[in-house]
């Protein structure tokens, strides 16, 4: 036999692992830990939840079943799965608004007040504490259709043209539990707009006031444009995090009635663990994260274009 | 893959568990000496509990109550992960305790039916259902009682106008009428959580389709669209849009806060369980002044029965290392004494055995007993395949809030059948 | 905020109404459920006025008995601080590696890690609750707190990298010159000076893991496992009709939640706002 040329590949790999295991220890050595539980809690489920999405698996079969892309045709034409879709868009959106925005006013007004700021903040920041589903419950309670506090005040101010059944009316429940969700989320938003208000130059204010400018217009002139980067951070914040609202639909409306206020979380988490199409829930999700990433690259892209111009 | 997946598990896993607090990580070990049973905490469950240990004095047993919801996943985990109890006790039927089967999760008991004479000791129609669910022809469960769905009625709100229960669809509406006139809710009615609404659908569905029509749907390959169990869907969307039923606010309301209301003596009439008297009488509510009737069948020439299904039953996980222990337990719920202190202790089931001379039964489960004597139709929540019944909850939730029409709402439920169909 | 104080003492007086009003929408929820908790049934069905009549502590007794309030608190604790330590932990290493040491392929890994933040969990829950019964933890406070440090990961490692990244080289150079190695580097220099990115990070992973819900709900199944949100969302439908005792429940699970931000607010505040600010 003759002998090899080249060392057999093995060995080669193996020389140049030890090689950059030699050059990198120390780095090594400290992220491992994470990528452990990076790999074990999100790659290999990720991995799963494709190999899933490709099967009509019930939970209990012992083998899996391919199907192909069945899952993926069947929920990209059901209206059900798109609705959900649509459904978390609005849901963003009001997420936003009553969330960022309240938030952003609430710190304008704060960083404008002179006494009792700290009371403010205080308890401002209160609902953020709760859990979203604690949030759910007391918000069921609110919206409680004859003892609820909302319906009982609109009573006694003369209003009760104005109650409403709010959680069971299938076009009011998303709009009402999205509120129950806002209530939660504008203090976070509050304490992260004003430390972004609180870094700004103090000078461009002093300069402001000698030109004799009024509140609003510091407030517009300066405070806003300031915020530039702030902002992006919280609507990236705010993307994700209002992708958490299973918690307050399922304390609240377990999606309902009927598929009214059914989140593509709770789509997800219904078809998989109660009708046991799991196949078809690991496509949703995935469904869901590829929108999701790729919303959230072209944001931060555009992001960054309209920074570079302001 | 598994083993791999193991090992890293336990890497991560071992270390931490050892450095916490022991009521961390009590919950997930698991005693093999002692049986562990689950399920739910009825009024006579401590009785029959502590009996049973008292008899078994070498088996020592821990019993854990909560339910554990087949439709929350929570039964299938609990049995898959090697760490659930021996035996439980889970919600009957062909959609959950037929799935578990099916997959393997739990044994079958048909020589336990044969060594016992279980067989001979329940009713002739428990044992027929619990073998036509799939798997055909196999046994795995013992059923604890049967659940019994009918109207209960505010006895002094039909005698002050002047009204009796009804024994057609037209004199329903016409007492429906009536009581709204009055100034009364007709119906009550709690479906956020579904059960409740699945119940009254369930027994308009009865009565505008007939059982032959439902076991064939449930059990073969019947149409859900059929006309008459279109007609049924009709007829919930009518009492919703005459309001005798409020639909928004039925939607908004657990079914449990509807009975709060009936026991206080709102509405006029209510769909339930033969448990609910009992229950109500156990808050202290006057049950004297509630009635029931069952909902007037529209078919010509049948009778006008309850709907009904097995309630709960008890499993035995298939990983179990402790089967004589388990079917220990087995052999003391199928006895006459468990029935017996059962029925002492708050009981509020029908039951699904045989009655044994010298046991009573509490007034409403009796009255639920001899209506379902002369038949039941079925309650469909229950019946329907695990697909089937996500579809015909939202069937029902989308009619009472105008969501779906009748047309809709029942094709919504047929697709999901031929898919558990296909499945299969 | 000094330097704006020092700007301006009269308040707008529209400014401060409209201040106190959302205040008011943040606090009135509050105390309406705590006044409701110490009425009975007949009470909250039948009577206009905010503050009870008479004041009930049956509610709290049948809430306690029920609901095991006590072991929920003591889950939460145990699930949040597990959740932090142990996130705090591996993310700040991580962190440092990426931003202060010459590690090959670090970019590429960088971004697998980024991508991991947008990845919302919908997508993984399925495989991840059938990945943590295979590993025997579903009914088990670890399953739950492995599967919070995995999900985190990507985040806090982003975090801890923006913390480190504004740190000064010039003082490890100090010390490698006065012959330092690099673990005494890390921990000696590095890791003090970046104790405000920590805090940022430990309130982040505190917040989320005592408000989870998500995953709680699959695996904790047990009334001795589940934590606060989970043994309220339980409560509340085994004792739907029970409108007293529910409020009392919701009293109870607000609480320590609220007498933790009030004890801990000023770490609170400013962990967010620096994490926020780094992000």
């Amino acid at each position: 036999m003759d002998a090899p040329l080249h060392p057999p590949v093995a060995f080669r790999r193996t020389r140049s692992l030890g090689r950059l295991w030699q050059a990198n220890r120390v780095p090594i050595v400290l992220l491992s830990p994470s990528l452990l539980f990076y790999v074990v809690f999100v790659l290999m489920p990720l991995g799963r939840a494709f190999q899933l999405s490709l099967t009509d698996w019930d939970g209990i079969a012992a083998n899996l079943n391919y199907v192909r892309a069945e899952n993926y045709s069947h929920i990209w034409t059901d209206s059900r799965f798109l609705t959900s879709l649509w459904r978390n868009v609005i849901w963003w959106v009001m997420h936003v608004v009553l969330g960022v925005g309240g938030g952003l006013l609430l710190a304008i007004l704060i960083s404008e007040v002179g006494r009792g700021r700290f009371v403010f903040r205080t308890v401002a920041f209160f609902p953020h504490v709760l859990s979203l589903a604690v949030v759910g419950v007391i918000w069921g309670q609110l919206y409680h259709p004859s003892i609820g506090l909302i319906n009982t005040t609109l009573e006694r101010a003369g209003l009760s043209g104005m109650a409403r059944v709010w959680l069971g009316d299938p076009s009011l429940a998303l709009y009402s539990v999205g509120i129950a969700s806002g209530w939660q989320a504008y203090g976070f938003y509050m304490v992260i707009f004003l430390a972004g208000i609180q870094s700004i130059d103090p000078q461009l204010y002093e300069a402001a006031r000698v030109d004799g400018a009024s509140a609003w217009r510091r407030i517009w002139d300066i405070t806003i444009p300031s915020l530039h980067n702030t902002m992006t951070v919280v609507l990236t914040l705010a993307f994700i995090s209002a992708m958490k609202g299973f918690g307050t639909v399922w304390a609240m409306t377990q999606g309902g009635p009927g598929y009214a206020s059914e989140l593509v979380a709770v789509y997800v988490w219904r078809t998989a663990f109660q009708t046991g199409a799991i196949g078809r829930a690991a496509a949703a999700g995935l469904s869901l994260a590829l929108i999701v990433i790729a919303f959230s690259f072209i944001f931060n892209r555009w992001r960054d274009k309209v920074g570079q111009y302001t | 893959m598994v083993s791999r997946r193991k090992f890293v598990a336990g890497t991560l896993a071992t270390p931490l568990l050892a450095s916490v607090a022991p009521s961390v990580s009590s919950a997930a070990q698991g005693d093999q000496e002692t049986l562990r049973v689950a399920g739910i905490d009825y009024d006579y469950t401590p009785t029959v509990v502590e009996v049973f240990q008292e008899n078994n004095p070498d088996n020592p047993m821990d019993f854990a109550p909560g339910t554990l919801s087949f439709e929350d996943g929570q039964i299938q985990a609990a049995l898959q992960s090697g760490e659930g109890p021996d035996v439980v006790n889970v919600n009957s039927g062909p959609g959950r305790v037929g799935e578990l089967a099916k997959g393997g999760l739990i044994l079958r008991l048909d020589s336990f039916y044969e060594r016992t004479g279980a067989y001979e000791l329940y009713i002739p129609s428990v044992i027929e259902q619990i073998q036509n669910q799939p798997p055909e022809g196999e046994v795995s469960e013992v059923v604890e009682g049967l659940d019994v769905f009918q109207f209960y009625y505010h006895i002094d709100a039909f005698e002050e106008n002047g009204l009796e229960p009804p024994e057609t669809w037209e004199e329903f509406l016409e007492v429906c009428q009536t009581l709204q006139d009055a100034g009364v809710q007709p119906i009550l009615l709690g479906a956020r959580d579904n059960f409740q609404g699945g119940w009254l659908f369930g027994n308009i569905v009865q009565s505008s389709a007939g059982r032959d029509l439902m076991t064939q749907v449930i059990y073969s390959d019947g149409d859900f669209t059929h006309p008459d169990i279109l007609r049924g869907a009709e007829m919930l969307k009518h009492l919703v849009d005459e309001n005798y039923i409020n639909g928004l606010e039925a939607a908004a309301l657990e079914g449990e806060q509807a009975q709060a209301a009936f026991a206080q003596g709102q509405g006029g009439m209510t769909v339930q369980q033969q448990s609910f008297p009992i229950n109500l009488a156990n808050d202290g509510v006057d049950t004297s002044n509630i009635g029931s009737f069952v909902m007037p069948s529209r078919m010509e020439g049948e009778p006008s029965v309850p709907t009904a299904g097995l309630a709960h039953s008890w499993v035995i996980n298939a990983s179990t290392e402790n089967l004589e222990a388990a079917e220990a337990w087995l052999e003391w719920v199928i006895s006459d004494e468990y029935l017996r202190l059962a029925y002492e202790n708050g009981g509020g089931l029908v039951p699904a055995r045989i009655v044994p001379d010298g046991i009573t039964l509490p007034p409403s489960v009796q009255d639920a007993a001899d209506k379902v004597e002369s038949g039941a139709g079925y309650n469909p929540s229950v019946y329907l395949p695990g697909r089937g019944t996500q579809a015909w909850y939202a069937a029902m939730q989308n009619l009472i809030t105008g969501q779906a029409s009748p047309e809709e709402a029942v094709a919504g439920v047929q697709e999901a059948l031929e898919e558990a169909r296909a499945a299969n | 905020m000094r330097p704006l104080r020092q700007l301006r003492h009269e308040t707008n007086p529209l400014i401060f109404v409209t201040l106190t009003v959302i205040t008011a929408i943040s606090l009135i929820p509050f105390l309406w459920v705590i006044a409701n908790a110490f009425k009975d049934n007949t009470e909250i069905f039948g009577s206009a006025s905010l503050l009870p009549e008479e004041w009930h502590l049956r509610n709290f007794g049948a809430a306690w008995m029920d609901g095991q309030f006590g072991v929920y608190f003591l889950n939460t604790v145990i699930v949040a601080v597990a959740t932090t330590v142990i996130s705090v932990a591996i993310a700040a290493p991580a962190g440092y590696a990426f931003a202060k040491t010459q590690l090959r392929h670090a970019s590429a890994l960088f971004y697998l890690y980024l991508f991991g933040i947008t990845l919302p969990i919908e997508s993984i829950i399925v495989p991840l609750f059938y990945q943590i019964k295979d590993m025997g933890l579903v009914n088990n406070l670890w399953g739950l707190i492995l599967a919070l440090v995995g999900t985190g990961v990507p985040f806090g490692v982003y975090l801890m990298r923006s913390f480190f990244r504004d740190l000064p080289d010039a003082l490890a150079e100090a010390a490698r010159i006065d012959g330092a190695t690099e673990w005494g580097i890390f921990f000696r220099i590095m890791m003090p000076l970046a104790t405000p990115g920590l805090l940022a990070l430990a309130v982040f992973s505190f917040l989320s893991a005592w408000n989870e819900f998500f995953l709680s709900i699959l695996l904790l199944l047990n009334n001795d496992t589940r934590t606060i949100p989970i043994g309220l969302v339980q409560f509340r439908q085994q004792n739907m009709s029970d409108y007293g005792a529910l409020f009392a429940a919701i009293t109870l699970a607000i609480i320590p939640s609220l007498l933790i931000y009030i004890v801990l607010q000023r770490q609170f505040i400013s962990g967010l706002a620096a994490g926020a600010t780094k992000g």
